[in-house]
């Protein structure tokens, strides 16, 4: 009997080591896991308060929280900023920055890079169902290489944006109309019409006249144009230079030599900033960027009424206007930074998030629920009036204008750089050659045409 | 309570004094054996990490780590602060110089700025230059200067509306990438066009001196030499935009010793976040914080926080501190931080000392020490474990061939020529054999042999009647029997008996019976049987 009661008493005392040395391992297992952050380039808002970074702060106190995720914004720029960066970090280009876990992209960036399977392919992380709420040409315009690597968030078309109070100095002085504006035709007299106003107020000094124009993008003017007009803009790889091209070149170029339209680089935004254009074509989430103070050299400032009205079109072309808006590529790299990433892009793209988001930014929605049932509601409570103003013309572009999608070409990037640049460096050339040599303006129309076809084609 | 606890252990030695007495199987001691100098063995190794402090000093250990991180940390903040007043400096009197060069190139005072747009600009495009390549050169996500001018003095805000140019970084995804773009933060549209920079998305023409809480301070006061002139802003807005940042303040003064501007570098948060990113100890990830740093309360509002994969802090709020031996606990709603500071030899605008702080989240070093734990008692379990599987195992092979000798000898199986193998054991085995083969060939313990020749030589002293008498019993007849067969009565049989007893020294019939049993089967029924002698006596 005591032998038993020993042997008890060991047994007993061996248990009771293993059960708190199983204790103490379980009490070292159950700690909580680091959370799981992951960085973002955005454009929205730029330089200025970014209404997405309160978005983010409030995915982070809520959802991100419960599960674990922090998204931290590391950069917010521009499109061609994030190009840049993002072309030199695939590249790996000396100094070029470590790619972020999602940051925002034109498609044509996700087609210049070298390896395009270093991005998320949204189709195997998002179900057939909750692709199907997205509108389809959202979607098919975020397929590169038969890969869903750039997710609608937000999409914006072309608007023409207008420093009200400016035109009405302008219109009250030399008869010119708002409706003016509807066409190409009308713009580019209107330009002409300003420039000589403006110059005339001094008179002691000649052509000092100011822009009455300004253009984001001339690539997309003039695509969209030749579109409009009829006839492909593209052959092959390369441009076709049509009738249709001429057609749009004319009044644009005219205009130019006579120093209505602006051709420095820079957004549009700049030159209506400090009074220098008051009529501009520019993305229609630019509107976060549009200022209501004009200042001048003098420092002077002035409130200014910026309103915003679909984009011109053609006389006798289609109303035709680009549809916009880069989206959000993701970075592969471990399971739960993936699943971060495709749990903020979710909750960002649900229906109110998403209305929310897009409505203090100006751009459109990217699911047919949030159209539907959640967007008349937030314009309704838009209190800034240009934003009141853009929707107008937002919902009266959508209503009466066709939406065109840029081709997905590989030499898309190359065709509009260097359109961008040639365009510009020509008829500033060419402009040079009309102030200063007094040539015709209807010759250096045609000639500089010809001097930019041949130096493109080059 | 004593006297229960003397009354357990008065038990537990009294079982143990009785266990010592029991029969306790070889192998159940040696496993106790083992199992004791396992314990011992642990405990002593345990004393020793003690000892040698593995265990102990955890906060000292901390605090060492902490003061480690803390010195090179700041150390490298003070570096580049330094690093950047002395850029400063340096652009001072770049800017000074250039400034006093476009001045007399064009017969014109200072003062000839105030109310010339077009002198503005064009003593901005000059200084452009300078202004670039200080902002590529130094660590700092901008440059700026103010002049003491203004582009229009009739203006209502003329009174705090100053020219100058400032140039930022537009993006800083990685702070040593090499390609960054400039953007016009403030300064002439005309020097973004002829530099061909973009301007920044909340651009102006010039600086709101209000919104810099240094200006006033700098402007009005001459110093001798620059560097007595240096100062540090808190962490502050940028108008209209998501960002903040410090300012480097230094003035800019003309040869007659006058001030006449200030300029300096932009240290802002996202750039800050970005170059100092959190360092790994044992302990898990460090904040770098610099922030103005009263003794007992940090505002996070004027904080600047390095970044973290693993950390995050708000920059909103009151952090409380409290002082400790080995480190500091810096507290905030209930998120507790354990670390140091220290301040920064640096001149700020309201000579409230920056301080760098190196944070640790204390849930961070808990797990840490819960990991070390786990792994201390993770090793210690498995060692025990092997060792205790280590002892069964060696205590079963050492007993076997023990237990394998003792069936076989119970089981009468031993071969003439089996060996345990254990020396001692094959020597008793030996002597038990011989033991045996002494009794197998007749022989019986040495004690039993005596006891038959004591009864045998009792037997020679009966006489030849009480021989007879007895032989009769060892044939098997009863006293009846025996009274016929000797033509004698049973009472004459019943008094030989008794002398037969009182001589072979029996009690009882019995235990005749008895021995005359014993005898035939020992097979020396013949030592006692009639054909002995008949004793003298007759």
């Amino acid at each position: 009997m005591s032998m038993n009661k020993l042997r008890r008493v060991i047994a007993c005392t061996l248990a009771c080591t293993l059960s708190l040395a199983v204790l103490i391992i379980c009490a070292g297992c159950g700690r909580q896991n680091d959370p799981t952050v992951v960085t973002l380039w955005h454009v929205y808002g730029g330089q200025a308060d970014s209404p997405l970074n309160a978005l983010i702060d409030e995915f982070n106190a809520t959802v991100g929280a419960k599960q674990n995720i922090r998204v931290q914004v590391t950069s917010v720029t521009n499109t061609n900023t994030i190009h840049e960066n993002v072309l030199a970090s695939a590249y790996n280009d000396p100094g070029a920055p470590e790619l972020p876990d999602m940051f925002i992209s034109y498609p044509k960036t996700v087609l210049a890079m070298p390896d395009d399977t270093v991005l998320v392919d949204y189709s195997e992380h998002f179900t057939k169902a909750e692709l199907d709420k997205f509108i389809p040409e959202f979607i098919e315009e975020g397929m590169v290489n038969d890969r869903l690597t750039v997710l609608p968030v937000a999409k914006s078309t072309e608007i023409m944006f207008i420093n009200k109070t400016d035109f009405d100095r302008f219109a009250a002085a030399t008869g010119a109309q708002i409706s003016d504006l509807t066409t190409w035709e009308g713009l580019y007299g209107l330009a002409d019409d300003y420039y000589a106003w403006t110059d005339a107020k001094t008179p002691d000094i000649k052509n000092d006249g100011k822009t009455f124009f300004v253009h984001d993008y001339h690539f997309d003017y003039f695509q969209v144009g030749v579109e409009s007009l009829g006839e492909s803009f593209f052959e092959g790889e390369g441009l076709a230079f049509g009738p249709a091209f001429e057609q749009v070149w004319k009044p644009y170029a005219r205009a130019t030599l006579e120093g209505g339209v602006w051709l420095q680089s820079g957004y549009a935004t700049e030159p209506l900033r400090t009074g220098d254009s008051i009529v501009s074509v520019a993305s229609s989430a630019s509107v976060l960027y549009y200022s209501d103070t004009v200042t001048y050299p003098d420092n002077v400032s002035e409130k200014v009424e910026i309103i915003a009205l679909p984009c011109p079109v053609f006389e006798g072309g289609e109303k035709l206007v680009m549809q916009r808006g880069a989206g959000m590529c993701t970075v592969k790299s471990t399971p739960e930074k993936t699943k971060a990433c495709i749990t903020f892009l979710k909750w960002l793209t649900e229906p109110k998030h998403n209305v929310d988001f897009v409505t203090s930014l100006g751009y459109m929605p990217v699911t047919t629920e949030a159209f539907d049932s959640y967007l008349t509601d937030a314009i309704d409570g838009l209190t800034d009036p240009k934003y009141k103003s853009l929707y107008e013309a937002f919902i009266a572009t959508q209503q009466e204008y066709t939406f065109y999608n840029a081709p997905k070409l590989d030499s898309y990037l190359k065709l509009e750089t260097r359109f961008e640049e040639m365009v510009r460096s020509s008829l500033t050339a060419g402009r040079y050659a009309y102030l200063e040599q007094g040539r015709s303006i209807d010759e250096l129309t045609l000639s500089v045409l010809e001097d930019f076809k041949q130096s493109y084609a080059d | 309570m004593t006297d229960m606890i003397l009354d357990r252990i008065r038990r537990m030695r009294t079982l143990l004094a009785e266990t010592k007495k029991q029969e306790v199987s070889m192998r159940f001691r040696l496993n106790l054996y083992w199992l004791s100098m396992l314990v011992a063995l642990i405990a002593a190794l345990l004393l020793v990490l003690s000892v040698t402090g593995v265990f102990s000093d955890s906060q000292r250990k901390l605090g060492s780590t902490l003061d480690l991180q803390q010195q090179n940390t700041a150390d490298r903040i003070a570096r580049h602060t330094d690093t950047l007043t002395a850029q400063g400096i340096s652009l001072s009197n770049m800017l000074s110089d250039e400034l006093s060069g476009f001045l007399s190139d064009g017969n014109l005072t200072f003062d000839d700025l105030n109310n010339s747009p077009e002198l503005i600009a064009e003593a901005e495009e000059r200084l452009y230059y300078v202004m670039d390549t200080t902002l590529r050169t130094a660590e700092c996500s901008g440059v700026y200067f103010i002049l003491d001018v203004t582009a229009n003095t009739g203006l209502e805000t003329s009174g705090h509306s100053r020219a100058g140019l400032y140039l930022r970084y537009s993006d800083l995804s990685g702070v040593n990438s090499a390609d960054k773009h400039t953007v016009l933060f403030r300064g002439s549209p005309q020097v973004a066009r002829s530099k061909n920079v973009e301007m920044h998305n909340r651009w102006n023409l010039e600086f709101d001196t209000t919104l810099i809480p240094s200006y006033d301070t700098v402007i009005n006061s001459p110093v001798d030499r620059l560097a007595d002139g240096c100062m540090w802003t808190k962490r502050m807005p940028l108008k209209d935009t998501w960002e903040s940042a410090m300012l480097l303040c230094v003035p800019i003064i003309d040869q007659s010793g006058a001030v006449r501007g200030m300029c300096g570098m932009e240290l802002s948060d996202l750039y800050f976040r970005l170059s100092y990113v959190s360092s790994h100890s044992t302990y898990g990830s460090t904040l770098t914080v610099l922030t103005p740093c009263e003794e007992y309360n940090i505002n996070l509002g004027d904080a600047m926080i390095g970044h973290s994969e693993d950390v995050y802090l708000s920059t909103d709020g009151i952090m409380s501190i409290s002082h400790g031996k080995y480190y500091n606990t810096y507290s905030i709603e209930g998120e507790c931080y354990l670390g140091q500071h220290r301040h920064l030899a640096v001149h700020t605008h309201d000579d409230k000392p920056l301080a760098v702080l190196t944070l640790l989240p204390e849930s961070s070093y808990s797990r840490s020490a819960r990991t070390s734990r786990f792994f201390w008692t993770v090793g210690f379990l498995a060692f025990f474990l092997i060792s205790l599987g280590t002892s069964f195992y060696f205590s079963k092979i050492f007993v076997r061939p023990i237990t394998n000798m003792l069936d076989s000898i119970q089981q009468d199986t031993v071969d003439e020529d089996q060996q345990s193998g254990i020396q001692e054991i094959d020597q008793l085995l030996r002597f038990i054999r011989e033991r045996t083969q002494k009794q197998t060939d007749g022989g019986l313990p040495p004690n039993i042999e005596k006891l038959f020749t004591a009864f045998t030589a009792r037997v020679s002293t009966l006489t030849s009647t009480e021989r007879t008498i007895l032989q009769y019993y060892i044939d098997g007849y009863d006293i009846n029997s025996i009274a016929e067969m000797a033509f004698i009565s049973v009472n004459t049989v019943k008094k030989h008996n008794t002398n037969i007893n009182r001589k072979l020294e029996l009690s009882t019939r019995e235990e005749l019976l008895l021995y005359i049993d014993l005898y035939r089967r020992c097979g020396r029924i013949d030592e006692i049987s009639n054909t002995a002698k008949p004793s003298q006596e007759e």
